[in-house]
């Protein structure tokens, strides 16, 4: 992602989170849909809050998560019991 | 005296799993390894940019060169085609991306609806979807070829 993309999703990310509680009353475990600092709007799914994100800005950089009181952390580690395939 | 636990001598289950950019349309086949300790779907970085999976969002990770430390990666979204009693199940979802050696590792969140069975003394994994609630169904043959 170019650095204009990724300012744009911290600018995004930063809206998110200064509305998260207050989005968290009404519509938490939804999708929001974030462009900027506008809440396009909330959806049931990923799939909806992106296709929706897609027809309307294209290629251009938004941002699609979901309301939770926060953010998960993963563990991405390979499985030190999974030998490499012969 | 040492104690020692039972020695599990297992290979690498993987799937061959088609993935597409919902952006470019781009696709491709890659080994997916079914990964119980991974909690996330995980692919490589330099599958996603040929793909151009669509970065929609930040995540903190926990990898094996990080440590206990997190670090911040783009989360991508893709969408998974895989195979079910001859029908094909389609998908978007969550990715994260990271450097590592193999091209996704198909974590817990992807296996979700499915049953992963290990079988020990055949030294055989197998994972197999079996609920399609987060999947939509296409007609038999309606997988892409990369």
């Amino acid at each position: 992602m170019s650095a204009d993309g990724l300012e744009s999703l911290r600018v995004e990310t930063a809206f998110f989170d200064s509305m998260r509680a207050e989005w968290l009353r009404d519509h938490g475990g939804e999708w929001a849909l974030v462009r900027g600092r506008e809440l396009v709007g909330f959806y049931p799914s990923l799939q909806e809050a992106y296709i929706h994100g897609r027809d309307r800005f294209g290629t251009d950089p938004f941002l699609v998560k979901r309301v939770m009181p926060s953010d998960p952390v993963e563990i991405v580690h390979r499985g030190s019991w999974v030998k490499r395939g012969p | 005296m040492s104690l020692r636990g039972p020695v599990i001598d297992g290979r690498e289950c993987s799937l061959a799993m088609t993935v597409q950019s919902p952006t470019t349309g781009q696709r491709a086949t890659v080994s997916a390894i079914v990964d119980t300790g991974c909690t996330a779907i995980a692919i490589r970085r330099d599958v996603a940019v040929r793909l151009g999976l669509p970065v929609v969002d930040t995540r903190a990770v926990s990898t094996a060169s990080s440590g206990a430390a997190r670090i911040k990666t783009e989360l991508v979204i893709g969408t998974i085609f895989l195979e079910k009693e001859g029908k094909t199940a389609m998908s978007l979802q969550e990715m994260v991306v990271t450097d590592m050696e193999d091209e996704m590792l198909f974590g817990m969140a992807g296996m979700r609806g499915g049953i992963l069975t290990v079988d020990l003394v055949r030294n055989r994994w197998e994972w197999r979807l079996m609920a399609v609630s987060q999947f939509q169904l296409l007609p038999p043959g309606a997988i892409p070829t990369a």
